[in-house]
This record gives structure tokens, sequence and C-alpha cells, in this order.
């Protein structure tokens, strides 16, 4: 018998934690199952990040969710990475340790976003080799993310549900579905997300997560910058049904709302435990709530619509 | 369902070493500022599949919506709008000064030549200010100061904010208890060394761009159109930080070289004898000064030898 979510625990209902909360989150303690961190936010902080984190961690269980892993690039493991990422788990003692199945940069550099990998044979021995070592360093095992593509490689040789299934049993690590991701990679890549998600191994999910995007008109970007769309709650509730329930976080990182506004919205998730799935939805079908039809979210323009999620510092100066 | 099959590609991808020619023609691709279709002609691009003989369309799909060009730019535009984005966070007055427009010009051919090399984006800002000091146009006269010193003076500023915010600070740590500073006086002062908080910076500048810093945040988004470029002014500040909030202190020109001795270790009665005479410092001048150093816990403690 498996054991689902590798038998570690249904945290509930989370949210990212994001700096804008930080002086809601501190001054009012609302009552929230858990918070999701960017471990780079906090890895190599001295201040007030570090320190809010401390304070937050010592009330709430916390998820460390890293975006510099680059689990798929061919240079070699930044061992440094690896190291202060360590430290940062053995002083928070998160619930667990997750990034993405993506490349971030090659030959030394880094372009801080979570690049496709060709869906080969040999990239799948590449990612498996390199999540068996992280998780020898790390000394636990890691969660990886389905992340979000904007387009495919000619040479790839299989879907990728199969290469993410297939990597999390051969590598023995856990999933983190993005079903926003799902969604959107579906839509831009003219798969079925039902099928992507019936392909998981549904005892490996170990965590879920929704978010709003920015669909173009001709492709979906995986932005966080509104609510949840309508087709992705149906995903989520065939999600859980497979699963019996894991642990959910919503994120939300740009024009983010006030605190109990992005609460209330992973809130939404309960409503769609145990219901029928008559509705579950097509990813070209009916309106998208999110479509871009003002000219400010033209998708040639280059400083509208940024993939996320995005790691950074807000300064306080008095 | 969509069943296009996964066609064969001309590189065969049949080992890492093939995912890492993938990997660098890729990035090649997305980090040009000119777009994808001059991405493929970069070097780093045409080390790995010449364009001549493995356009974009052999190595990536395109979608009923989008050709692969169209697809693959959605990483390219993301490359520069992300990092510029983050370099405005570092530096978001100067980026007001300067107008969206103009910072996003600065940061993208900053960026071409100082792509991200590490894990984290809190670095990426390190060497703006060097990069717009040896892009600026010469003076106009050598003597005066300008418009370019003022930008870049407000670019180290600021980058000296970001860093003070999140490095090392006293928070956890000792601090100097201004009662004890009594206890500093004779045989001990002559040896003592102060140790200066972690998060202690001094900073010169040709522009008062601490104050022009306080104006621009004070007015509203729209308003810094409205904002002057200050006068030339020598101008001395000290940054630190209490409960993880960044202060500036401004000081006086004397005050400011005081401090710098003293935090490069120099043995206190000496150094105030020194300085008092060269300066003709007076007394209490200067104790009114250690009272305001302490009040701001610029110090932590004294050493003796
Ligand atoms: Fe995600």
């Amino acid at each position: 018998m498996q054991v689902p979510r590798l038998g570690l625990p249904n945290l509930g209902l989370g949210v990212g934690l994001r700096a804008v909360h930080y002086p809601y989150l501190l001054r009012e303690n609302p009552a929230v199952d858990w918070f999701e961190i960017i471990s780079e936010n906090y890895m190599d902080s001295q201040g007030r990040p570090r320190h809010v984190l401390e304070r937050i961690a010592s009330r709430y269980p916390v998820v460390m969710h890293g975006v510099s892993l680059s689990i798929g690039s061919t240079d070699p493991l930044d061992l440094d990475y690896l190291r202060r990422l360590k430290a940062l788990a053995d002083a928070i003692r998160p619930a667990w340790i997750s990034d993405h199945v993506c490349w971030t940069g090659v030959a030394g550099c880094n372009t801080h976003d979570l690049l496709p990998l060709p869906l080969t044979e040999a990239s799948l021995r590449h990612v498996v080799s390199r999540v068996r070592q992280v998780q020898e360093i790390l000394e636990r095992r890691l969660v990886l993310e389905n992340p979000s593509s904007y387009v495919g490689f000619r040479g790839s040789t299989m879907p990728e549900w199969e290469f993410i299934a297939r990597m999390a049993e051969d590598a023995d690590c856990g999933l983190l579905l993005d079903v926003n991701n799902v969604y959107v990679s579906a839509t831009n890549h003219e798969f079925d997300p039902e099928a992507f998600i019936r392909a998981i191994p549904t005892h490996r999910i170990v965590q879920f997560h929704i978010a709003g995007h920015t669909h173009c008109g001709t492709h979906i970007i995986d932005t966080h910058d509104h609510p949840v769309v309508d087709p992705v709650w149906n995903l989520y509730r065939l999600a859980h049904q497979l699963t019996g329930g894991v642990s959910t976080l919503l994120e939300w990182d740009a024009h983010i709302p006030p605190f109990p506004v992005v609460h209330a919205e992973v809130l939404k998730a309960r409503a769609y435990w145990g219901l029928p799935d008559s509705k579950i939805g097509t990813p070209t079908g009916g309106a998208d709530p999110n479509r871009a039809l003002d000219a400010g979210n033209d998708p040639g323009d280059w400083r509208t619509a940024v993939p996320q999620p995005l790691h950074s510092l807000l300064v306080e100066v008095e | 369902m969509n069943s296009r099959p996964f066609e064969n590609s001309p590189a065969s991808l049949s080992d890492a070493t093939e995912l890492a020619r993938i990997q660098r023609w890729f990035q090649g691709v997305i980090s040009n500022p000119d777009g994808v279709a001059a991405g493929a002609e970069s070097p780093e691009a045409q080390n790995e599949f010449p364009s001549a003989t493995h356009p974009l369309e052999s190595i990536l799909t395109g979608s009923s919506k989008l050709d692969p060009a169209d697809r693959i730019a959605v990483y390219a535009n993301a490359y520069f709008a992300r990092l510029v984005e983050c370099l405005g966070e570092v530096f978001p007055i100067l980026k007001r000064t300067l107008g969206a427009e103009g910072f996003d010009g600065f940061a993208v051919e900053y960026l071409k030549g100082n792509p991200s090399r590490s894990y984290t984006l809190h670095r990426l800002g390190e060497k703006f200010p060097e990069y717009l000091a040896a892009s600026r146009p010469p003076r106009e006269d050598a003597n005066t100061p300008d418009w370019a010193d003022f930008l870049v003076d407000l670019a180290r500023f600021e980058l000296v904010l970001y860093e003070v915010f999140d490095g090392p600070g006293i928070e956890q740590g000792p601090k100097l208890d201004p009662a004890r500073l009594a206890e500093l006086d004779g045989p001990v002062a002559e040896t003592a060394r102060l140790l200066p908080a972690p998060c202690l910076r001094l900073f010169r500048s040709e522009f008062p761009v601490s104050d022009f810093y306080t104006e621009a945040r004070e007015a509203d988004d729209g308003d810094v159109d409205g904002l002057e470029f200050p006068e030339p002014k020598e101008s001395f500040v000290a940054i630190t930080r209490c409960n993880y909030v960044v202060r500036r202190l401004p000081l006086e020109r004397e005050e400011f070289v005081l401090l710098q001795e003293l935090m490069a270790g120099a043995p206190l009665n000496p150094l105030l004898e020194r300085a008092a005479e060269r300066d003709a410092l007076s007394e209490s001048r200067i104790s009114h000064w250690f009272a305001r150093w302490a009040s701001e816990d610029l110090f932590t403690g004294w050493s003796t030898p």
C-alpha cells in the first residue's frame, strides 16, 4: 500500500508569504493554516525578512519553495546554494523543501526564469541523477513542481506528465502539482489538462499550487496576479478527488491585494472538496476572465506580463 | 486532445552534451535585448546551432496559434522585464528621477554586460553605479559635478540603503550604552578603539542625494518631473539600521572625517587630539557628536589591546 503524500502531513490551506503582508501578519496573527516562503528571499537575509520569517515560523508551519535550484541545468549543481538552503532549513525546520522541474541558466548565468527542458530520456536521466544528489545533500526528499511553459522542443519524445511521473518514481521524490500551471501549459501546448493530472502518481503529490494568470488570447502567462479561474478550480477539484486532499497553497505575486483578500481566495478551495466533477474545464472552451483585452496587456509589450514567481526585496528606509 | 507526434529533431538530444548545447542555445536566444531573431544570430546561439542549418522552427514547436519564434519570445521578453523590474526595486528613486523609460534603457545596457551569475537577485544591482559612472559622458567643465555625477551619486546611495537593509545589524547584538561613555577616559582612552555597528556605512557625495531622496519619496508618484536636480553640494551622511529599518544621519564634514578614522580603528584619544588640532574642534562639539553617535547606536562598544 502506498502511503499518501509520501507520509508528509496535509497542512491545509496556505498562502505564500510576501513582504507587503508583513505588517498585517505581525499585527493580526491571522488564523492561517501554513505559509510557503520563497527560499531565496531569506537564505542570505540578516535583516527584516529573516526576522519576520523567524516569527512566522514560530507560529505557523512553513514550507520552503525555491526558484534557483536549476535541477535541469547542465551546469554543475551550485553547492554553495545548497549549503545555504540547508542552513536555512536547519534553522526554520520547514515541513519540506520544493523547487521546479526546469533549468534557470547555463554557462554560469542565472536568467531567474523557469526554463523548459526538452522532454527526452537523456533529460530524464540527467534530472533524476541530480535530484538524487540534492536529496543526499539536503538529507531529505525534494518536492518538485511542474512549471508553466510557453514553448516545446521538437526533440521531445514524451509528454510532460510522463516525464514528471517517471522522474518522481525513479528519483523517489515528491511532487508539487501546480494546477494552474497544468492549465497554462495545457492551453499553450494544446493538450488535455485532465489527462495530465490523471497521469501523475497521486501518492507522490505532497502539495498543490493554485494561482491566477494572464490570458493573452494566443497563449497564457503564469503571472500570479489574478484570482483563480473556474477551469483551474475544476481541475483542482479533480486533483483533490484523486489524492484525497493535500496541502494547498495560493500564489499571488504581482498586484498583491490585502492579506484577507488573498487568504479568502485560498479558502474558496473548500467549496471544491467532494463535489461531483461535472464541470471539469477544457482549456480552450469558455471565457477566461483573465483574458487581457486592454492594450496594457498586449503580450508584445515586454513590460507587462512576467511569469512568476519572482523573488524580491522591499527596502524600508526611515 | 492534441495528438501531435513528438517529431524527431535534427539534434538528437541523445545525451547530456546535447542538452547542454540546447541550453546554451536557448539562453543565447532569449537573452538578447533586440529580440529572439537577433538572439538566434548571437555567438552563444550560433556556436551551438547555426541558424543557417538550424532555424528556430527546427528546434522548437509551434502551436496552432503561435509560431515557435513568438513562443520563445515569451521567455525573451520576460528575461529583461524581470531583471529590469528587479533593478528598479533596488534603485526606486533613481528610476523615478530618470523616468521608467530612461531607467529601463540604462538597465538593459547594464544587464547585457552584467548578467546575473548568482542564485539570488539581491546582488543584481551591485555593479550598476559603477556601470553608470563608466558609461557617463564627459563633464562639460572638468571641475564642476554635473547631472551625470548626480545620477551616479543617487545610484550609489540607493545601493547602500539596499545593502544595509538586508545585511548584518545590531538588533540582536550588544549596543553601546551612552551612560558608559564616561568610562572612556584616562589611560583606557589612549588605546581604546571604538567598534562600529556592522550596519554602519559612511557616505560622501557631490550632491545632497539623501535630501533629494527624502523629497522625491515624499512627492507624489506623478510629481517627480517637478523635482529639480539639486545643485552640487558636497554632502555627508551616516547610514545605519535600527529595528530593521534603515536610518540616515546627516553629518558635518569634520564629523564624517572623524567617524571615518574611528571606523578605521584609530585609538581614541590620540585621534581626538589630532583631529581637534587639525579641524579646530572644540571639546563641546566633539562631545555633542559622541552623544549623538551613541544615541543612534553607531558603535557597539570598544576594545582595548
Ligand atoms: Fe507554482
